[in-house]
């Protein structure tokens, strides 16, 4: 009886060492694979049976029967899961930003001798040359000449940054794309799980799986995922569910009434909150810097050119004309007057018609550093350099924060190998102390093999 | 803490990545020789250098036309002082020619100088510089002074000034009223006229109780343009100065705050190089090792 006990205890042996020599062969397996989380073979001592004995009669016994593996854990920490999805949606946010807010930044081109500040300065300059040398044709043909390279400046930064808006839409609309198909994934994954749970399975490569596609939506927008009893896990963004069991809800992209890019439910049209994640980066870089940055552009040119065009009608040209605009507005864009640009004697320097006044055109160049009402109270410079200082400002504290939450999601990732990661060496030893174990049930194996024989040959004989 | 071996080679190459990203940083630095490279690198330094920079330009340009208006101040410098010299000689005349001792030969000849006197008095008071008339007002192409048949000498110009203006909004006039200088208190050129006459007509009289204070005062009146003309020309050429000095001083405080400065820049840029080197260099010692290699 006991021997056949033995026998069974080593052929135990050896099965859960083999699969405990394949759960460290997985492991090795995967070692470079970012999301597979380690997973332990768990030996545990096989049921007992009861051995008779003349003292104790059938009691319930003591004879063990040898090694099983229990169940294949995954080591595998869900509060670190859950704050690695929040710090991959604080890390995708900021470096879209930062990717869309430096950008803006290199269109701008600010400082230099060639940017739109630099321009101001040289178009106002050429009012204050006209204003000294009013008769001059020359001196004429230059500030039409500058009034025309600021306002293509101008126009070509606004069509770049609607440039830029139209390509982050574009990326929206294709994140959006990439959230509903994961949504879809996590749904088929959950299916599965639940079923080989079910099946008293331990579906441990799946879970990697759907944990990956959680941090993929989680890069995109914030959600809080909860796992149910049946093993499958219920996400939900903002109060609303988007996957439950084997179920999803896709979401599409929409505008509010201000033009502002949304994600909303596909089905109830509800709009989802999106915190901080890419999808948000992408909104607040369309809809608020770009956006608020075309606006302001546009309001210095229409305060500039308004302004301007103030004075200049109440002056006189070369040629005693009066009344006309310096800048015009061609189907939306200001350029400059083209019957000026025909002929320049019809620029008005002069207040008086004197040909060697030049009182308007130094009123227009003092425009520069005169406060406006259309610019609340600053100048021309004054607004165009805040409105670079705000840009620059935003970046650098943008940056920052894309330095600092960086940091602290390589930290959680650290602390995340620490307990899911796989160390080569680890398993190394593992399979070596397997292998030992492996190589020793062979040997009771034998040794037992020898007594039946001995036994079997000895009652023969 | 459990290490593995990903988190030795993230650790390994986000040190690698710092160290790289400062050199680089500290490489297009030296390359551009700029501190700013883009706004974002000092939000600060560039709302102060696109101003420093606009400063800059401004005093350049205020720099140059205050240049270009120095000939014209110095022109009429030049003319006023030519009209007082003829109108002294023109005193000396009158002062000759109110002897009633002289012969009717001599009176002539000194009206005939006296004419010479007042032809040149016109030439003097349309001077040009260019194309521009000193004496016309902002009517700078319009000749101020023309005599008529009735030999009278009528102003065309007009009563403004013309003026270059700063971009601090001061201005420097690089014209003349013609009629402000010469025929306001006295018509010089009718005091010059009316003493022709009276010498032809030989009348000492009214050359000694009219015409003499007269041309006293014509004296007086361009003299004290002259005066504040000199003034004005000083005061110019006093402000070339001050804008040169002004620009060197926005320059001074420009270059810090946009330029690298270059020994700060290598003495990093080799720090960071030491920096990855030693990086790099535990990074190849340490990754490579493991069980495996001593597993027989």
């Amino acid at each position: 009886m006991a021997l056949s006990v033995a026998l069974q205890a080593a052929l135990q042996s050896l099965l859960a060492h083999q699969a405990a020599i394949a759960t460290a062969a997985h492991n090795t397996a995967n070692a470079q694979n970012p999301n597979y989380s380690r997973q332990i073979a768990k030996l545990q001592a096989a049921l007992p049976i009861p051995e008779p004995s003349l003292r104790d009669g059938m009691s319930f016994g003591q004879l063990g029967t040898g090694v099983t593996v229990g169940e294949i854990i995954r080591q595998f920490d869900a509060l670190l899961a859950d704050s690695l999805r929040i710090a991959d949606g604080r890390v995708g946010y900021h470096e879209t930003l930062v990717n869309g807010l430096e950008r803006v930044e290199a269109l701008m081109g600010e400082p230099s001798d060639s940017g739109i500040a630099a321009l101001m300065t040289e178009f106002f300059e050429a009012w204050r040359n006209l204003s000294a040398n009013p008769e001059n044709m020359g001196a004429r043909a230059l500030v039409l000449e500058r009034a025309r390279t600021l306002l293509s400046r101008f126009n070509a930064l606004q069509s770049q940054l609607a440039h830029e808006q139209d390509l982050s839409l574009r990326q929206m609309q294709e994140e959006v794309n990439a959230l509903n198909r994961a949504l879809a994934q996590v749904a088929r994954l959950n299916e599965q799980i639940a079923a080989s749970k079910a099946a008293g399975l331990q579906p441990n490569d799946l879970m990697d799986e759907r944990d990956a596609v959680l941090r993929d939506i989680a890069r995109l927008l914030p959600i809080q995922v909860s796992e149910q009893p049946n093993g499958s896990v219920m996400v939900l963004a903002g109060g609303h569910e988007l996957v439950s069991a084997n179920r999803f809800r896709s979401v599409k992209l929409a505008f509010d009434n201000n033009g502002k890019p949304i994600v909303v439910l596909e089905d109830t049209g509800d709009a989802i909150p999106l915190g901080e994640g890419v999808l948000a980066a992408l909104q607040e870089f369309t809809s608020e810097v770009v956006n608020r940055l075309r606006e302001k552009l546009q309001r210095l040119l229409d305060a500039l050119a308004n302004t301007i065009n103030g004075l200049h009608q109440s002056g006189f040209g070369l040629d005693g004309t009066t009344g006309d605009p310096f800048f015009v507005l061609i189907s939306g864009q200001w350029q400059v007057n083209p019957s000026l640009l025909n002929d320049p004697r019809r620029l008005a320097a002069s207040q008086t018609g004197a040909v060697g006044d030049g009182t308007v055109a130094a009123a227009i160049a003092r425009l520069m550093d005169k406060p406006l009402a259309d610019l609340d109270g600053q100048t021309v410079s004054a607004f165009y350099r805040n409105l670079v200082g705000d840009l620059a400002a935003r970046t650098n504290g943008t940056q920052n924060a894309l330095t600092a939450f960086s940091e602290a999601r390589r930290f959680l990732q650290d602390r995340r190998d620490a307990v899911s990661g796989v160390s080569i060496d680890e398993e190394m030893v593992d399979l070596m102390r397997f292998q030992q174990a492996y190589i020793a049930a062979a040997r009771v194996l034998q040794v037992v093999d020898n007594l039946v024989s001995d036994l079997l040959t000895n009652l023969v004989r | 803490m459990r290490i593995t071996p990903s988190i030795l080679a993230r650790q390994a190459v986000a040190h690698i990545n710092q160290n790289a990203d400062a050199i680089n940083e500290s490489l297009e630095r030296l390359g551009t020789g700029r501190r700013i490279r883009r706004a974002s690198d000092d939000p600060t330094g560039t709302v102060l250098a696109l101003r420093l920079q606009s400063d800059i330009a401004l005093t350049d340009g205020d720099r140059r036309r205050v240049e270009q208006a120095l000939p014209y101040l110095q022109a009429m410098d030049a003319a006023l002082n030519q009209a007082i010299a003829i109108l002294q000689r023109a005193r000396e005349l009158v002062l000759q020619a109110s002897n009633d001792s002289l012969t009717t030969d001599q009176r002539k000849a000194i009206a005939e100088e006296m004419t010479t006197l007042r032809d040149e008095f016109l030439q003097v008071a349309n001077t040009r510089v260019g194309d521009r008339y000193l004496f016309s007002g902002t009517a700078i192409l319009t000749k101020p002074f023309v005599a008529n048949l009735a030999g009278d000498v009528v102003y065309q110009g007009d009563g403004n000034q013309m003026k270059v203006t700063l971009s601090n909004d001061e201005q420097v006039p690089i014209t003349l009223a013609g009629n402000a200088v010469f025929q306001s208190g006295e018509d010089v050129f009718a005091v010059l006229k009316d003493a022709i006459n009276a010498m032809k007509a030989g009348d000492g009289e009214t050359l000694r109780a009219n015409l003499l204070p007269r041309l006293d005062a014509s004296i007086q009146q361009i003299l004290n343009t002259a005066a504040s003309l000199g003034a004005q020309a000083n005061r110019s050429e006093r402000t070339v100065d001050t804008l040169l000095l002004q620009k060197q001083s926005f320059q001074l405080a420009l270059s810090p705050v946009l330029d690298a400065d270059v020994a700060e820049e290598v003495a990093t840029y080799q720090l960071r190089q030491t920096t990855l080197q030693a990086t790099l260099f535990a990074a190849s010692r340490i990754l490579p090792l493991s069980l495996v290699d001593f597993m027989a």
